[in-house]
């Protein structure tokens, strides 16, 4: 579920949410559920990408006028502003212990409750959260990203505000710690 | 896309993960409904110049006070290097002669509104400078309705004027000639706000479209700024305030001021919008002018002089000592003092019972002006000390409040209320036997 707003997205709507209700009403439920996966996948917690996810539109509400972009650019605008959110939430080291281990916990509840789901995928979500989890915001980022929201280089570096080879570079050492990362639980676990 | 990367791609591919939860949705939709920008609502003034003035501040409604600012702009600026030039812009202020503005306020922990009311409050200011007077329109939501009341401040006059035409009753305070020289050095002008967040560690924001217009801003976080800045936006009202200015880039002129303030107990906060600036437009004098008729009855008439504010400050602090059994408030915000008096009064002026005499309403007004009374005694180096938040009437002997009256002298106000002037030495020993501060 990435965030899209295609090219047909009316700017009008955009312009017109700053001032009316209504119409910000009708962008927030455009969007909502495009926000609020990109919280879940980078947090791994509903509960917590809930309250990201009203940071975020909180900071979209008051912030709105500021926007001076395209519709297309509207979608870079709100994953900055998520991602943000996102990694102000994480900064919090307490929150990020708790998240880590409340996300081992609900994997395992999932496993054990959610009987139609496939375990192997449950069990490659669990070795994920804590990988993803380890690694610093900015590798989280750059992997959500490209990986779940399937962004090019060119487009996460515009939405980060930084150069692509400065992307290029973070996306080479996330992968590559990431990868390691998943390889040596895997190892531990005997489950490679 | 090298190797990692592959593996990455297909170690993601079909997780789980959490679905939007509809509930949620709607609860955030309605929150974000019910705080929609107010100020939004209405079309946007192409500002024809800019401006702003505090000098209604230091002496209206306390209530009124207060300021705000959403420092959440930053994370969302694209921070670049200002190209304004922020003295100019001063002058330029300084140049205005006539304005109008807006200033709509949210707040909370008013003095006498039911726990967790937020007041909403307008205020349509229109200054001239030529005229050498300010009119505010205010309106106030409160509960069970609004009140709507008019504040002049004639400077040639040295006077200020509160009318309340539902109630045909005013207020009238006359101001010192000494400390109209002071507002009009410190908040007659114009520019005063800006002067006064250029004297502190201001931060730039950067460029950011506001409200379709190109605008760039700064940022101060200080609670001092406020005897500069009069009592809307700041100075002693709350222990936090962080304020906002932003600059339209092409008449490099005030477009939008940001304020808030909060206490530091989190009771009581204000967010105030300043905006729909217009600049040296035509204002009649006769708008500037107050015609009270005959039938309004004068309910308080007071006087506002300088210098003597540590004298002021005891005298707003017997109002506990008469009403509220000595238990003196927290700190000397005014948004505090009026908190912690307004229960008291309220059990003792019940409604329908007889109402305060002019002498008290008089005293009363006071309160409004209390945080900023000790934040000059701070801005003059009086270093004043206040010590509520562990000191009772029922403490006689320990120090209440003090400030320096000279080099070597200190003027001591003791949990009674008595007063002394010692020397450093002597105060150092008063204020170690100081008990701790009480745990809310």
């Amino acid at each position: 579920m990435p965030l899209r707003t295609s090219e047909g997205d009316n700017t009008d709507l955009i312009e017109k949410a700053c001032r009316d209700p209504e119409a910000f009403a009708q962008l927030y439920l455009a969007h909502y559920d495009s926000v609020f996966g990109y919280c879940v996948r980078r947090l791994f917690d509903g509960h917590a990408a809930e309250e990201v996810t009203s940071t975020v539109f909180f900071k979209v509400m008051h912030h709105l006028g500021s926007f001076d972009g395209g519709a297309t650019d509207f979608r870079s605008w709100l994953l900055r502003i998520a991602t943000n959110a996102v990694n102000d939430y994480l900064r919090d080291a307490k929150r990020r212990t708790a998240l880590m281990q409340k996300a081992v916990i609900n994997t395992r509840v999932e496993s054990v409750f959610v009987i139609d789901c496939n375990e192997e995928r449950l069990e490659r979500k669990a070795l994920l959260k804590e990988a993803m989890l380890s690694l610093k915001p900015k590798y989280q980022t750059v992997i959500t990203l490209r990986f779940f929201e399937n962004m090019k280089l060119t487009e996460i570096a515009a939405c980060l505000g930084k150069k692509p080879s400065t992307v290029r570079s973070w996306l080479s050492r996330a992968t590559a710690k990431l990868r390691k990362t998943l390889d040596a639980t895997m190892d531990s676990k005997g489950s490679k | 896309m090298n190797e990692n990367e592959k593996y990455i791609q297909d170690f993601v591919k079909d997780l789980p993960f959490d679905a939007p939860n509809p509930k949620h949705r709607d609860e955030l939709k309605k929150q974000l409904l019910n705080t929609f920008p107010r100020h939004r609502l209405q079309p946007t003034v192409q500002p024809a110049g800019i401006w702003r003035t505090l000098m209604k501040s230091r002496k209206t409604k306390l209530a009124a006070a207060a300021v705000i600012g959403l420092a959440a702009f930053l994370t969302l600026n694209l921070i670049d290097t200002s190209g304004i030039v922020w003295a100019d812009v001063v002058q330029r202020l300084e140049a205005i002669k006539t304005g109008t503005y807006t200033i709509t306020e949210a707040i909370h922990g008013m003095p006498g509104t039911p726990e967790g009311y937020v007041t909403h409050k307008t205020q349509d200011v229109t200054l001239s400078y030529e005229q050498n007077a300010v009119r505010i329109d205010s309106s106030l939501q409160v509960p069970g309705g609004t009140r709507k009341m008019q504040t002049y401040i004639l400077f040639d006059k040295s006077a200020l004027y509160t009318v309340i035409p539902a109630q045909k009753k005013y207020f009238k305070v006359t101001i010192s000639d000494e400390q109209m020289q002071k507002m009009s050095e410190e908040n007659g002008d114009p520019a005063t706000i800006l002067k006064a967040m250029l004297e502190h560690d201001y931060t730039e924001l950067g460029r950011q479209r506001i409200d379709g217009v190109w605008a760039r801003g700064i940022e101060v976080s200080d609670p001092k700024l406020g005897t500069k800045m009069g009592a809307s936006i700041s100075g002693g009202i709350y222990d936090e305030t962080t304020v906002q200015l932003w600059v339209d880039e092409k008449t490099e002129l005030p477009m939008r001021i940001n304020a808030t303030g909060s206490s530091k107990d989190g009771k009581a906060s204000m967010d105030v919008v300043y905006d729909h600036f217009q600049w040296d437009i035509d204002i009649d004098p006769a708008q500037l002018t107050p015609e009270i008729p005959d039938d309004y009855e004068l309910m308080a008439q007071g006087t506002w002089e300088t210098g003597n504010e540590g004298e002021e400050i005891i005298e707003v602090l017997r109002l506990f000592v008469e009403f509220a059994d000595g238990q003196y408030p927290a700190s000397l915000k005014t948004m505090t003092v009026a908190k912690a008096i307004t229960p008291a009064l309220q059990k003792k002026f019940p409604r329908g019972s007889a109402k305060p005499s002019k002498e008290l309403i008089a005293r009363l007004m006071k309160v409004d002006m209390i945080g900023t009374m000790y934040t000059t005694l701070e801005k003059d180096g009086k270093e004043p000390a206040y010590y509520g938040d562990r000191v009772s009437a029922e403490s006689p002997e320990a120090v209440l409040f003090r400030w320096k009256t000279d080099e070597n002298t200190y003027r001591v106000v003791f949990g009674d209320l008595s007063t002394k002037d010692v020397t450093p030495a002597e105060l150092a020993e008063l204020e170690a036997a100081l008990p701790e501060p009480q745990q809310d």
